[in-house]
């Protein structure tokens, strides 16, 4: 255990040391993270400019949703997406070969592939998170339960685990497909999140609860927070995060077979 | 007969066939998905108040052919400009007896064949599925394909002009991705034009993104008075010569800069 905590860190120490060579990435960064959220903020704007508020959702309200979004994208960004994302499409290390290395590795392969590159930019990302869902509880205006911390943060937990799940999957089809990364259709899901789940019709808001389950990994955390959680869903999150979680990791292993090195 | 051989023939020519088309796909789902959340948005509110000249199967017949169009105007063949340019690749473009904006507009072409046939059909499916009341006059459709036309036109030259700044900076992405936030604000994707806060009105009037996305679906709503039309009409046909004017002179300085690779 403590072993692999101390791989975690020297992953983190040579990404640290190979992006801080170029200074101008940090422009990139910041470039990014300004325009990503001045169209969200415009976005909201812009709709609370017509209502005070819809579905129960006020302006506060609508910003902690945001911020939990922005939240969970941030958390899965710093480490785990970009580890994984190494290996699909036609650049990636399964259509190269290059995955040959990967498994070579003494290591827990998932564990590698899971961790093995940090991206530090996103690090300065977690306060902008973290400041937008401040502000939606100060506009907010209500005391905060001690119960509600613990809730929202068991569903930050459970939120990670879910989309990480989902990456896996998504990355493993490429020991099938090696086409361009599936990963694409979660962000493009996930970005359905951003608002509550309760404005789609009830077929999407299904796929969207129990298939890929974006409901719980934003519009849930933020009901936990704002103590408007039931308590049964919160607990239908977490196992169907332990249950996701496991099939992704089966499924992973199980597919792992199928790699024949390059020009497979 | 080597039936195993063939088999696997088939299967890797079909997979390889299919991995093209699955990138444009994807890019298209995520273009799409875009739209369609902004839909449902105001579709929410629309059930919530009445909204101020415009009802709900307007608003979802509006977003419907907005996915279309954003997907047949999307600029994406233009991110691979300013690849070419960084890597020298772009020589091989400039060697061929026409110009290389063809290069951008063949493979603009090729790429649309397949993406927005996807887009037509989920949409059309959306459509089954959300059965708004649909009414276009004949004059208003003309007039649509007229407009869908130069919006074309408008949104691929601005996307080249931006794309060739990577003559002089090896960023010239971001200057797509900028116009791609200011579209998506002032175009009416996040909010038809109507219902934009007057200060935002008056910016989008001006600014070339609504006629490049969300004039050409008001026309054929026929929500806009023969003024506004013309008045639309001529921003876009304005916006469209200045434009033009703009790629001459970047097109002409840029290219004196150019020096293959490294350049």
């Amino acid at each position: 255990m403590s072993r692999y905590l101390r791989l975690i860190r020297t992953f983190a120490r040579t990404s640290f040391q190979a992006e801080t060579a170029f200074r101008a990435h940090f422009f990139t960064y910041l470039f990014n993270t300004v325009l990503g959220l001045g169209t969200e903020l415009a976005g909201l704007g812009i709709l609370f400019s017509q209502v005070e508020s819809f579905q129960g959702w006020t302006y506060g309200r609508a910003l902690i949703l945001l911020g939990v979004y922005l939240l969970v994208n941030i958390l899965l960004d710093i480490n785990l997406w970009i580890s994984m994302n190494t290996l699909g499409g036609e650049d990636g290390e399964v259509f190269q070969g290059t995955f040959d290395f990967t498994l070579l590795k003494p290591l827990n392969t998932q564990f590698y592939i899971s961790f093995r590159t940090w991206d530090i930019w996103r690090i300065l990302d977690l306060p902008v998170g973290m400041v937008i869902i401040g502000w939606g509880m100060f506009l907010l205006d209500e005391p905060l339960r001690l119960g509600a911390i613990l809730g929202f943060l068991l569903m930050l937990l459970i939120a990670v685990c879910l989309g990480y799940s989902l990456i896996l999957i998504l990355e493993t089809c490429v020991f099938y497909y090696l086409g361009a990364p599936l990963t694409w259709i979660f962000s493009t899901l996930y970005n359905m999140g951003r608002y509550p789940i309760t404005i789609y019709p009830d077929w999407i808001r299904t796929i969207l609860t129990w298939i890929v389950p974006v409901a719980f990994m934003t519009t849930i955390p933020t009901q936990a927070l704002t103590g408007s959680a039931s308590t049964w869903m919160v607990l239908a999150g977490f196992v169907l995060a332990v249950v996701l979680f496991m099939f992704a990791s089966f499924f992973f292993h199980r597919s792992l077979r199928r790699y024949m090195s390059a020009s497979s | 007969m080597n039936l195993r051989g063939a088999r696997a023939l088939i299967s890797r020519t079909w997979m390889r066939n299919l991995s093209g088309w699955g990138f444009e796909w994807m890019l298209a789902f995520g273009h799409l998905i875009e739209t369609l959340v902004y839909m449902f948005v105001w579709v929410t509110i629309a059930r919530q108040k009445s909204l101020p000249g415009i009802e709900r199967d307007e608003l979802v017949v509006y977003y419907l052919i907005m996915m279309v169009l954003h997907e047949i105007t999307y600029p994406g063949a233009h991110y691979s400009i300013g690849a070419a340019i960084r890597s020298g690749g772009f020589s091989t473009w400039l060697l061929r007896p026409l110009s290389p904006i063809f290069s951008v507009i063949a493979s603009d072409l090729a790429d649309k064949a397949i993406s927005v046939s996807f887009t037509l059909l989920t949409t059309f499916i959306l459509g089954l599925v959300l059965q708004p009341a649909i009414h276009f006059t004949f004059a208003n459709l003309l007039l649509f394909l007229l407009a869908a036309a130069l919006a074309y036109f408008l949104r691929f030259l601005q996307a080249y002009m931006l794309a060739l700044l990577a003559f002089w900076t090896e960023r010239a992405d971001a200057f797509l991705k900028l116009s791609d936030t200011l579209l998506f604000i002032f175009a009416g994707q996040v909010a038809p034009f109507a219902l934009l806060p007057h200060g935002l009105q008056v910016i989008a009037a001006i600014l070339p993104y609504r006629y490049m996305l969300g004039f050409p679906v008001e026309v054929l709503q026929g929500q806009l008075s023969p003024a506004q039309l013309g008045q639309g009409f001529l921003m876009l046909l304005a916006w469209i010569g200045l434009s033009l004017l703009a790629h001459q002179v970047i097109w002409k300085r840029g290219l004196r800069r150019y020096s293959a690779v490294g350049g």
